[in-house]
């Protein structure tokens, strides 16, 4: 019998700010499944994970809604001069890059519009 | 043999990312061992069996710890509150929320107040949030909500809300079917609904006054009902005087007396009670006032909290016919004043029924003390038998920072999709319904035939051909049911489908079925009234003046902006299309002066199709029997009194025979416009446009569109684009045009240049 080492990755990126109450979170979902270093269609943990969040009372999101939201976010905290304590230089930097290293890989970057 | 099944190992990684900040708030790693006998099989049976159960307790893990370790905080904007010590109280009441950790008044301003609360936990945000939407002890009304900010107004009704007995004494009734039987019936109705324009009445019930006013304050009393409001609406000098008193019915004192007098009950009651609400709020400003009802001092706070006032909220009747009406007319209006000293920004109207949205309304910013009124367009009219309803007007705006809504609410009657108000008759048209497929396919079965050619005009010979071939039995004559209705303008009008289901109808379902079968094919037609009846008519081929080519007298014609049209009596079940004819042409020579009429097209505008569908169908085709069709105009020549001049035979022949006919034009020098129609049958046209264009600049306008029409058909056929250039600047043609009354315009365009030309054609 032989063993593979194979790797499921789900990326869950949370959209909280514009939540009105506690128990109305958005969601984007970006899972993304390799198995022996091949992507796979990761279809069947996006549902599982979908059906998890949605029973939860969360909200599943549009990519594009929750980088529009940052921008919104971000807007309306440098208007009230209210920094995150670790609201830093370069976050603020990274908000700047384009989205697609957000989707291929690591959370690192993010989109003005 | 080994198995195919092979075993892999999994590793799932998670990570939750927050996307204002970007800070990884949870980070998990699972390992798996998964079979099956691919990866894909394996891993799919891993995430479905043991990655749900992790996932879930992740997802628990960290949507607890969302936000700043679950604490959370908001701010509670409150309008409508003038007293620092209401402010306080709310504070109180908010710090006894279960799940409540802190509240505190961070600001206090006459008309604004912050409230800051805090808290742990997103159940315990939920329960503080339902206690903003639902606490008597807060009564806050939320406008408006972003994030964590909750702006919310005093709700005073809520607040200080008494219960209230309503009566309401009719008038004494004229004679049947008046205002005062309405208001008999419907009173109590009526007035809940101006009532409820009140915050603060909670209206226990509304009924008409039957015993004394004493045994009526006493029942309140009993059934611990504080406040008694008697109504009355009588009819005095051509106006109408509505009195609403309020008494309290601890003591039977009066409390306010109200009066308000308009042109009919229904505003004669709305000023009634506004003047009410007017006395009822300053008198809360009074002690004494406030001690006989009970109220806490800060009840005066009810005067300062209002911000804006609906001065007038009028809707009319619904008729469901008319839906496509309404979305770009609307039923009525609101008039909105700004009482404050800010300008009101964002106003908005959602229109409701029963709590359902039916229409909406944006206005501009309103400045302090402007007034602005707005038309009530309805999207959607819930359909249902006559009844009366409460139409709500749920307004919302902006104020500086703060958020303000007021509700509104008027009486409203919608009536069955059947109804007509024949006090507009042209409304009718929305009935008459040419799309129609059963309606379409039986005038188009009837006419393939083909019209004969001694009917003179293609459009004459159509309409006989659909009246001979369908108006009979089983196709029947039944009056409308007694009317139960207040108003003797209120009729109910079959839609053609239901005509058609039923088989039977009264003269306006007739006519509205016959309109629909005639317009189906594209036959023009014209809505005839006179005194309690409706018919209809057809349009002939020919403009006014061009009767002579039928060889008839003008009288058995109507003339309808410029154009000829053939009155018929729908109700003329069984006869030929020529006693159809006769009998209507004698409606209309009996009643000249009371008789109305307009064209269908011309009220579609107006009042656009509304379509019913039915799939049942009791109209028979019968091929008419020989001659009948061919001999209508000769049977309508030999019944009629009045004859058409000597040389309208010749005409009429020529027209029928195609052949010139035989006659000089020059013997018609003593009715120049008879020449010049003579001078177009016979093909002399540039003559014929030529002798029309020098009436038309004598002022004669008959020619002004008997040329209008003639140059138009004669460009057409020549497509010659210089020729007709040419042939309309000698004859001014734009002057010609230019001297038709908008009227006649509006039907050449509509039907396509109807009349001498398309005969010509």
């Amino acid at each position: 019998m032989r063993n593979f080492f194979s790797m499921v990755t789900v990326v869950l990126m949370m959209f909280c700010y514009f939540s009105i109450q506690a128990v109305d979170l958005r969601i984007v979902l970006l899972p993304k499944m390799t198995v022996d270093g091949k992507e796979y269609d990761s279809a069947s943990i996006e549902t599982e994970m979908a059906s998890i969040l949605t029973g939860k009372n969360m909200r599943i999101v549009e990519l594009s809604t929750a980088l529009k939201a940052q921008k919104a976010a971000l807007q309306i905290s440098l208007r009230k001069e209210r920094f995150r304590p670790n609201f830093r230089y370069l976050t603020l930097m990274h908000w700047f890059q384009p989205s697609l290293p957000v989707i291929k890989t690591q959370i690192q970057s993010w989109e003005a519009t | 043999m080994g198995s195919n099944i092979k075993s892999w190992f999994c590793v799932f990684n998670s990570k939750v990312i927050r996307v204002d900040s970007g800070d990884v708030i949870f980070a998990d790693s699972k390992n798996y061992t998964a079979t099956g006998l691919n990866a894909l099989q394996a891993i799919n049976t891993v995430v479905k069996k043991n990655m749900r159960k992790n996932a879930d307790a992740a997802v628990d893990q960290w949507s607890k710890n969302w936000s700043n370790e679950g604490k959370w905080n908001m701010d509670i904007i409150i309008t409508g509150v003038a007293q620092k010590t209401k402010i306080d109280q709310i504070n109180g009441e908010l710090k006894k929320v279960d799940g409540v950790k802190d509240a505190a008044v961070v600001m206090f301003k006459k008309d604004l107040s912050k409230i800051s609360v805090s808290g742990e936990g997103a159940a315990n945000y939920s329960k503080l949030r339902e206690a903003i939407d639902t606490s008597d002890k807060l009564s806050l009304r939320v406008n408006y909500e972003a994030g964590r900010v909750i702006h919310a107004e005093f709700d005073f009704g809520q607040a200080y809300s008494r219960g209230v007995a309503a009566y309401i004494t009719p008038p004494k009734s004229g004679g049947k079917k008046t205002m005062a039987d309405l208001i008999a019936s419907k009173g109590p109705d009526l007035l809940t609904s101006y009532l409820m324009n009140l915050e603060y009445f909670e209206i226990k019930e509304s009924e008409t006054l039957k015993g004394s006013k004493d045994s009526a304050v006493s029942e309140a009393k009993k059934n611990d009902v504080p406040l008694v409001v008697f109504a009355e609406v009588v009819e005095k000098d051509d106006e109408w005087l509505s009195v609403i008193d309020l008494i309290t019915s601890k003591d039977g004192k009066k409390i306010a007396v109200a009066k308000g007098t308009a042109g009919d009950p229904f505003e004669a009651m709305d000023k009634a009670v506004r003047t009410m609400d007017a006395t009822y709020r300053i008198s809360m400003t009074k002690p004494a006032f406030r001690k006989s009802l009970n109220f806490a001092n800060d009840a005066a706070t009810i005067t300062d909290s209002i911000k804006l006032t609906v001065d007038k909220f009028e809707v009319g009747q619904i008729f469901p016919s008319l839906v496509p009406y309404y979305r770009t007319k609307g039923i009525g209006s609101i008039t909105l004043k700004n009482i404050s000293n800010g300008t009101l920004k964002n106003v908005e109207i959602a229109f409701k029924i029963s709590d359902k949205v039916v229409g909406t309304a944006k206005i501009s910013d309103i400045a302090p003390n402007a007034v602005v009124a707005a038309d009530v367009k309805l999207d959607t009219i819930p359909e249902g038998k006559s009844e009366y309803a409460q139409l709500a007007a749920n307004i919302t705006f902006t104020t500086g920072e703060s958020y303000g809504r007021k509700d509104a609410y008027a009486p409203l009657v919608i009536h069955s999709r059947n109804t007509i108000d024949w006090s507009n008759p042209m409304t009718i048209a929305s009935f008459v319904d040419p799309s129609n497929k059963a309606v379409r396919d039986l005038a188009t079965h009837t006419i393939k035939k083909g019209a004969p050619k001694e009917l003179a005009t293609k459009q004459l010979g159509n309409a006989a051909l659909i009246f001979s071939s369908l108006w009979h039995t089983p196709l029947k004559y039944i009056s409308d049911p007694v009317s139960t209705s207040f108003d003797s303008n209120i009729d109910t009008v079959q839609f053609p489908a239901e005509t058609l289901s039923r088989g039977a109808g009264d003269c306006d379902d007739l006519t509205v079925l016959l309109a629909s079968l005639f317009e189906s094919v594209g036959l023009a037609t014209v809505i005839i009234t006179s005194p309690g009846h409706v018919f209809l008519g057809v349009e002939s081929g020919s403009l006014a003046g061009g009767n002579v080519i039928f060889n008839l007298p003008q009288s058995l014609f109507v003339e309808v902006d410029g154009a000829l049209f053939i009155p018929v009596e729908a109700t003329s079940i069984g006869s030929s299309f020529a006693e159809a004819w006769l009998k209507a042409a004698d409606i209309v020579k009996k009643s000249a002066n009371s008789i109305s009429a307009f064209r269908t097209r011309e009220a579609w505008k107006s009042y656009p199709v509304t379509s019913v569908n039915s799939d049942k169908v009791s109209l028979n085709f019968v091929e008419p029997k020989d001659g009948v069709v061919k001999n209508v105009l000769a049977d309508v020549r030999k019944s009629y009194k009045d004859k058409a001049p000597v040389w309208a035979e010749s005409i009429h022949k020529s027209k029928i025979e195609h052949k010139n006919p035989d006659i000089k034009p020059e013997t018609l020098s003593k009715e120049p416009l008879a020449k010049s129609v003579a001078l177009w049958l016979t093909g002399k046209r540039e003559e014929a446009i030529t002798e029309a264009a020098n009436l038309c600049s004598g002022g004669t306008v008959e020619a002004c569109y008997n040329m209008t029409v003639m140059s138009m058909y004669d460009a057409l056929e020549r497509s010659d684009l210089q020729t007709i250039d040419a042939n309309m600047t000698k004859n001014n043609y734009g002057e010609a045009v230019a001297m038709l009354p908008p009227n006649v315009i509006n039907m050449l365009s509509d039907n396509g240049g109807l009349g001498m030309g398309d005969e010509a054609s």
